[in-house]
């Protein structure tokens, strides 16, 4: 795991299965497994965002000498996934069971074309560009907590 | 310093470009079946009925196609972070021409119109050079490198070779001159079907299935040998014909050579579902279903295929083949695009509809969920009309009595799938039309 598109991709996994387990949970009506469900998964999301926005996306911007480019539309990106995250919390709340899962439907199909960019395109980026300073950098993303 | 100017990952094309292929498409189902019903059973005598012949080009390029140029300049500034060159103008153009075109070409076929046959064909091709002209470039500019890219880059180029196959055949067929061996309407079909279509599936599906399913990703291997193995197998087939082979090893090349292509669709269809059964999502939504008809009929098309070669005569000649190609073209391309139509439509909605919302920072507009963009329950009720005309299209091959029934189904399917796609457009304008009101 030294590279840092191993490292964020099995994040990006970690999350996906949290809220897929946390759908269930919700489809099965579950509502107690489903408040666990949340918050393990809110806490892992949030964490790997932070990752990112404070650490990943300042080394990338620093390199490439703009904080307008690529990692400016994540960013963006990810204010519509915690917005998201905020519509599901609020609708498993209130016990709706339609709207949670029609909220968790979109938040996973944002969150699988938001990885995919990353996956594809930039983490492989960071790596060829952040090599020298990659030891440090992924110590400082590994130590992080929200 | 790294120049990022060229990567770019928001460039979403605008809502229309591509929901105007993704709606129109069903209703050439619809118009397939239409033309189905009033050429009767006695078409479905052979594959070289020249109704069944229109008939089939309005299917798979009315259909099949103009889903899938609309889903690729959807997926490539995703995928590969590269928009489609000019994308407003050539989107338009090649729908144009292809709608225009596929019509006339189809329905020139069936009615032995040269005239049509020769305007379709030209209005098709041109669509066909323009969107794989675009894409090509489009493709050639990305920086990823995935199993994906490369699947998509081969199937265009499949998609190249087929048309100029195509445009060949039309030729012949309005008299200009040139043979029309039928081992050349094989290879038309091979490159179309197998290069083009299957390799375009399974390069979104090394994508989409492990991402909308959470299942493990594809194994690394296949993924990545699999269209070029396909691709390099057509291209030999190819050659074998266009080279002067002797008899007896072009034989022994054609059935080695078919032989792995039937390998290679079955084992993309097994992995799939072995992926499938291990998915990390347990709710089977319809995308889900939709995948699982389509790769059962993949695996039963080459079942079909052995089952031609054990035939005496073998060749693929009466009903056969037409079990074979309604097996691989409704049961496996028109099953995976209509499932992915449900995934890809109604997260459109919500992502242009919310970036209205960000846009105007109008945030007491709603913006429907996903759920909420088409009704869960038509989906479903679509569902079982698509595989009910899939098992009635199958049945009426054996007792063409059924043929009618069989396209009503499938008339019935593709018209609620055009009517399902609608009102996701419609809850895109009404949301719309009500934040206006909000912020007025």
């Amino acid at each position: 795991m030294d590279t840092i598109q191993d490292f964020f991709t099995a994040d990006h996994r970690e999350c996906d299965y949290r809220l897929a387990d946390l759908e269930s949970a919700i489809a099965d009506g579950d509502w107690e497994a489903a408040d666990t469900g949340f918050r393990e998964f809110h806490h892992d999301m949030e964490r790997h965002l932070q990752r990112e926005e404070t650490l990943l996306f300042p080394a990338i911007e620093t390199v490439s000498g703009s904080a307008m480019g690529p990692t400016e539309v994540m960013r963006r990106e990810h204010d519509q996934m915690r917005a998201l995250m905020d519509e599901i919390r609020i609708a498993k709340d209130q016990r709706d069971e339609n709207t949670t899962l029609g909220v968790i439907e979109t938040l996973m199909t944002m969150i699988q074309l938001h990885n995919v960019k990353e996956e594809q395109i930039l983490y492989p980026m960071a790596d060829r560009f952040l090599q020298t300073q990659r030891g440090g950098l992924m110590a400082r993303v590994k130590a992080l907590e929200p | 310093m790294i120049n990022l100017s060229r990567l770019s990952l928001d460039r979403t094309p605008p809502l229309w470009v591509p929901l105007q292929f993704m709606a129109v498409a069903p209703l050439f189902g619809v118009l397939f079946a239409g033309v189905m019903i009033l050429l009767g059973p006695q078409v479905l005598v052979s594959r070289w009925m020249p109704g069944m012949i229109g008939a089939a080009h309005l299917l798979v390029l009315g259909y099949v196609a103009i889903v899938m140029f609309g889903a690729m300049q959807q997926m490539l500034p995703v995928v590969a972070g590269s928009p489609v060159p000019r994308g407003a103008i050539t989107s338009r153009l090649s729908f144009m021409l292809l709608t225009l075109g596929t019509p006339l070409l189809g329905i020139g076929l069936v009615l032995h119109r040269p005239f049509w046959i020769a305007v379709g064909g030209v209005l098709v091709l041109g669509s066909l050079g323009l969107f794989t002209l675009t894409a090509l470039i489009a493709l050639a500019r990305s920086q990823a490198r995935g199993p994906t890219t490369q699947a998509m880059t081969l199937a265009v180029i499949a998609l190249l070779v087929t048309a100029a196959l195509g445009g060949w055949l039309a030729g012949g067929h309005l008299g200009l001159g040139w043979p029309l061996p039928r081992h050349m309407t094989d290879l038309h079909l091979a490159w179309g079907l197998l290069g083009w279509v299957a390799l375009l599936v399974a390069g979104a599906a090394y994508q989409v299935v492990p991402m909308f399913q959470m299942t493990p990703e594809y194994p690394a291997l296949p993924a990545r040998l699999h269209a070029p193995l396909v691709f390099a197998i057509l291209a030999v087939l190819t050659l074998t014909v266009l080279l002067p082979v002797p008899a007896a090893a072009a034989k022994v090349i054609n059935m080695t050579g078919s032989g792995m292509l039937a390998a290679l669709m079955a084992g993309f269809a097994g992995i799939t579902l072995w992926l499938q059964s291990r998915r990390r999502r347990r709710n089977a939504d319809v995308t889900v279903r939709f995948w699982h008809i389509g790769m059962v009929s993949l695996l039963a098309a080459v079942l079909v295929w052995v089952v031609i070669q054990l035939l005496p005569g073998r060749g693929l000649w009466g009903i056969w083949a037409l079990v074979l190609a309604w097996l691989f073209v409704a049961g496996f391309a028109v099953s995976v695009i209509n499932g992915m139509l449900y995934k890809i439509v109604p997260f459109l909605v919500w992502l242009h509809l919310n970036q209205t919302r960000m846009r105007s920072s109008n945030f007491a507009m709603r913006v429907p969920n996903m759920h909420e963009v088409i009704p869960l329950g038509l989906t479903r009720l679509q569902l079982r009309l698509h595989l009910a005309a899939l098992v009635a299209g199958l049945t009426a091959l054996a007792w063409p009595g059924l043929l009618i029934p069989a396209m009503l189904l499938f008339a019935a399917s593709n018209g609620l799938l055009s009517w399902n796609l609608f009102t996701g457009i419609r809850c895109y304008r009404a949301s719309l039309n009500a934040s206006r009101t909000t912020t007025g």
